[in-house]
């Protein structure tokens, strides 16, 4: 068989695995032995085991992923999550929505902490979700924020996603860090704005505190309220961000002090019991397996995809594309954008940044401005129907009355808000280069 | 055919929660190595290395017990609309076309990935050296582990597929 | 006639440049062979990750790549002398050593036996030192720092030096040396260390950087893809791998004087350790060379081999003296020592 043909198989392959609701992880690993038999051949399998060990189990920066779980499961088994967010509750007041800023807040912190995405949207989902639930708020609009906040951790700095996309450009790292703070913050923000304007227009969707409700409490017990459950939350978060720029600790030594605070407050606020807190371990580590397995079906599928050609298919049809500049450039954030929903993105960095930067030079386009927009436009890949990451990590730890369509619709305003994003960073490019310019002179 | 259910699910369940404290290990092990390079200023010789590896064979050995508590994520949108006995038998097929194809590559070339390793007692290049094939061995037990309970879920189905039958 | 058609890869990815000591005898080998050879070329990480490539050939998934043998310290440690030295050969000793003087056999014999060819085709001379936020200009500044430093027998060097071995993930070096988590760390040479944007983290580089002094780098090819390939053929890879030891050789040392212009611009402070300090290196050094052959019989033989070759080469190095290739240093580790240990 030759790349296009396999191209198509694996591709088919996915989808039609996918709707036919196996499990993800085995979808993509099936798939991806049956593309190597039927196409690079028999002997490339081995190769799929060396992905496998190398990209997922032998890499020390994903240690990360089933810290931050554990710190998240401790964290909402000591209940003190479950009271911070009924303490925002009422600090918000009428103001509706507020738990669902709330959730935005804490994402763009978690976000200065780690770069995993899987692990950001497993935190809030285990933290956030339930407390949203039971306070009426709409579905969509709970889990979508989850799960588009969650996704801001490979944009806003530190993120080992843009350590590795500048090695493979000539942008620096600071450059780049400076480049992609304002755009992640913008996309917090047009998170926050969409939040309260259509709360505002649909009352129900993030209720407000009723006044009877909040008459009932003084200002002094809701002072108080505050020091004792949103405080120490909020500390763990800082500690976790200040162990890491005191340089006390790297990003993925940070997520196991993180644990231990958890754990600290899991004595504190929890009931101290052994077996609950064997029941946290039990169930992050439930959450974990669902979000590496996904990874390690992803490690083998991208391989065969490689090995077999299909990045060739892409060069061809990437090169071929009329239009001029704007047509290339609209070309190729397509491409990310649709790789973005079936490989991981180390693999999209590393099989289309050596390909596409080269012609985006030779276009006169600036490379800063570039490869900011193919980590906002990643975001998007991450977030869409039917198959983005952010949609099957939230799956595995949301409340069995969440449907995977539920989190489909969930996500469509927010890709819209991306989309928007996006064409203000192509009309005004400062917002991704001035602060580089502004930081570091012009490169 | 049900007691053969239950062992495997007996056994997954067992092992699970036998493998699930490692990540309390795991936490121990780099908060040992960020004290001692901060108070004492020497950090360990083996720390990085240990970490790593137990996270590797960490999240693999639970796989199967993922598996047990249907945490692996699925799309369920098709499968609301059919009937429940053409979603047993979906369910069925995606277990033969896609679960065995990979099942067999984590026992066949997971298999010939260990014993290389262990052929020439291949270690870590750090301060010390410590053992790989052991993490290496891992995948071909994960594949073990999973085939058993791939057994249990397809032997299940089969069982509803019994029961409709008889129902209708 | 049928046109061979081989799979290969390497450990460097696109983002480091020594991936072009890869690609250059690739098109060597297409501008001689390329009637009886078509070689597809993928850069380092793309069909897997850059440790796994040993394997990879081994099994067959891939015909050939391109290494840095001392990867491979962990299958047996005999791979680290022929990859590279703490404070011992430069990259000319080890092109004397590997053509004249009997260096290709151990090359033969090791990768031998785990199925594989191999090819020596690329050679680079020593690397950048340390660079990070503290100055370490002479070994009393060394002792007690926290050093990012690769390979085994370095941080022993660096253990007995009294400075500590830091591991740390490649991605999350550059914010270690940034926020302080080590006070150094070293990572390749010049050029590619100032595309890693150690120049934006750091403030200091000392140097010289006596942890590699010069490093090796091959192609690894499964012996059945070999034994496939016809006579002719396999004589044009090898001129072809000769050819490109030449070139990597003057290539890497052009891109280091690049690198090392750019971090002067950068302001950043270059420190040099003086000559008695890096005397007391080099006894360090022998004492963990015979140390490491003592542990590893194939080892003894290799550093046997290597240091013989040192003491022959010394009668005309010596007299040629200013105008010599190699280091004229007279401290190094004790033959005869060796000798019990193989
Ligand atoms: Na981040
Ligand atoms: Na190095």
């Amino acid at each position: 068989m030759g790349p296009e043909g396999l191209v198509l198989l694996m591709f088919a392959g996915l989808l039609i695995g996918l709707f036919m609701g196996h499990p993800l992880a085995f979808v993509l690993g099936g798939t991806a032995v049956i593309g190597a038999i039927l196409g690079p051949g028999e002997h490339t399998l081995g190769l799929l085991i060396n992905n496998m060990y190398g990209r997922a189990m032998d890499n020390y920066v994903l240690v990360a992923i089933p810290l931050f779980i554990l710190m998240a499961r401790f964290l909402n088994d000591s209940g003190v999550t479950e009271k911070m967010f009924e303490t925002m509750r009422l600090l918000f007041g009428r103001v509706r929505g507020g738990l669902a800023l709330t959730v935005v807040v804490v994402s763009v912190l978690l976000a200065a902490t780690t770069g995993v995405v899987g692990a950001s949207i497993a935190i809030m989902g285990m933290i956030a979700l339930q407390p949203m639930l039971k306070y009426g708020y709409n579905k969509g609009l709970s889990t979508g924020v989850i799960m588009a906040s969650g996704c801001l951790g490979i944009l806003i700095p530190p993120s080992i996603m843009l350590i590795l996309i500048a090695s493979y450009s000539p942008v620096s790292v600071g450059s780049l860090f400076a480049g992609a703070l304002v755009p992640g913050l913008m996309l917090g923000t047009l998170y926050a704005l969409y939040v309260l304007v259509v709360c505002f227009i649909k009352p129900d969707w993030g209720p407000g505190v009723s006044s009877d409700e909040r008459e009932s409490i003084s200002g002094g017990q809701l002072l108080m309220m505050g020091l004792k459950y949103v405080l120490p939350p909020m500390s763990l978060i800082l500690g976790v961000l200040g162990a890491l720029f005191t340089g006390i600790a790297t990003a993925t030594e940070a997520s196991a002090i993180g644990v231990v605070m958890a754990f600290v407050l899991f004595l504190v606020f929890g009931d101290r019991k052994l077996k609950t807190c064997y029941g946290s371990l039990l169930e992050a580590g439930k959450t974990t397996t669902m979000v590496m397995f996904v990874l390690v079906g992803a490690t083998a599928f991208t391989g065969v995809f490689t090995i077999g050609g299909g990045m060739d298919v892409v060069k061809e049809v990437v090169l071929s594309v009329p239009g001029g500049t704007f047509g290339a450039l609209l070309f190729m954030f397509g491409v990310v954008f649709i790789l973005g929903m079936f490989l991981d993105w180390t693999g999209i960095v590393l099989l289309s940044f050596p390909i596409m930067l080269p012609i985006v030079e030779s276009l006169g386009v600036d490379v800063l401005w570039f490869v900011v927009m193919v980590a906002v436009v990643l975001q998007t890949s991450f977030l869409t129907p039917p198959f983005g990451y952010a949609l099957f990590y939230l799956k595995g730890v949301a409340p069995s009355g969440v449907a995977m369509l539920d989190l489909y619709k969930a996500s469509i305003p927010f890709c819209l808000l991306i989309l928007f994003a996006c064409v203000l960073l192509a009309v005004f490019p400062q917002l991704i280069t001035g602060l580089p310019t502004y930081l570091y002179g012009n490169p | 055919m049900l007691s053969i259910i239950r062992a495997i699910d007996a056994i997954n369940d067992w092992f699970g929660r036998f493998i699930a404290p490692v990540i309390a290990i795991i936490t121990l092990i780099v908060i040992y190595d960020i004290a001692l390079r901060y108070f004492i200023g020497r950090p360990s010789d083996w720390a990085f290395d240990i970490t790593k590896m137990l996270f590797g064979a960490y999240f693999m050995l639970l796989t199967a017990y993922g598996m047990r508590h249907c945490v692996h994520a699925e799309v369920d949108i098709v499968k609301q609309l059919l009937s429940k006995r053409v979603r047993t038998v979906t369910d069925l097929v995606g277990y033969i076309v896609f679960f065995t194809p990979f099942v067999w590559l984590l026992l066949t070339h997971g298999w010939e990935f260990a014993t290389r390793s262990w052929s020439r007692g291949e270690t870590t290049y750090g301060m010390v050296s410590i053992p790989i094939y052991p993490l290496k061995t891992v995948i071909v037990v994960t594949g073990a582990l999973i085939l058993l309970q791939g057994v249990s879920i397809v032997l299940r189905l089969i069982l509803e597929l019994k029961e409709s039958e008889h129902g209708a | 006639g049928d046109k061979i058609s081989w799979t290969m890869t390497t450990t460097w990815p696109d983002s480091l440049e020594l991936v072009e000591v890869d690609r250059h005898w690739v098109k060597l080998v297409e501008q001689i062979a390329g009637d009886d050879i078509d070689i597809k070329f993928y850069p380092g990480g793309t069909l897997m990750p850059g440790n796994e490539v040993f394997d990879a050939v081994e099994n067959g998934s891939i015909d050939a790549s391109g290494d840095w043998p001392g990867y491979w310290a962990g299958r047996d440690p005999a791979f680290s002398p022929l990859a590279s030295h703490v404070s011992l050969f430069n990259a000319v000793d080890y092109l004397n050593w590997i053509y004249e003087w009997g260096g290709f056999e151990f090359y033969e014999k090791l990768y031998g036996k785990y199925g594989i060819v191999y090819l020596p085709y690329g050679v680079a001379n020593s690397e950048s030192g340390f660079r990070g936020q503290k100055r370490i200009a002479n070994l009393d500044e060394l002792n007690g720092k926290r050093i990012r430093l690769s390979g085994r027998e370095q941080g022993k060097v660096l253990e007995k030096l009294g400075a500590s071995q830091v591991t740390i993930a490649g991605g999350e070096l550059y914010q270690a040396i940034e926020r302080g988590v080590v006070d150094a760390g070293e990572f390749s040479m010049p050029g590619v260390d100032y595309k890693a944007g150690f120049g934006e983290v750091s403030k200091y580089w000392a140097s010289p950087g006596w942890h590699q002094t010069a490093s090796v780098y091959g192609l690894m090819v499964n012996k059945e893809s070999w034994d496939a390939l016809p006579e002719n053929v396999r004589t044009k890879l090898k001129v072809a791998a000769q050819a490109n030891m030449t070139w990597s050789l003057t290539w890497t040392e052009r891109r280091s004087t690049e690198g090392a212009e750019k971090f002067k611009a950068k302001g950043i402070e270059i420190t040099r350790y003086p000559d008695e300090d890096l005397k007391r290196i080099q006894d360090v050094a022998n004492e963990v060379m015979l140390e490491s052959s003592c542990e590893n019989k194939l080892t003894a033989e290799i550093y046997y081999s290597q240091i013989s070759y040192l003491n022959d080469y010394a009668n005309w190095r010596d007299v040629s003296v200013p105008f010599n290739l190699s280091q004229a240093n007279h401290n190094l580790p004790s033959l005869d020592a060796i000798k019990k240990c193989i």
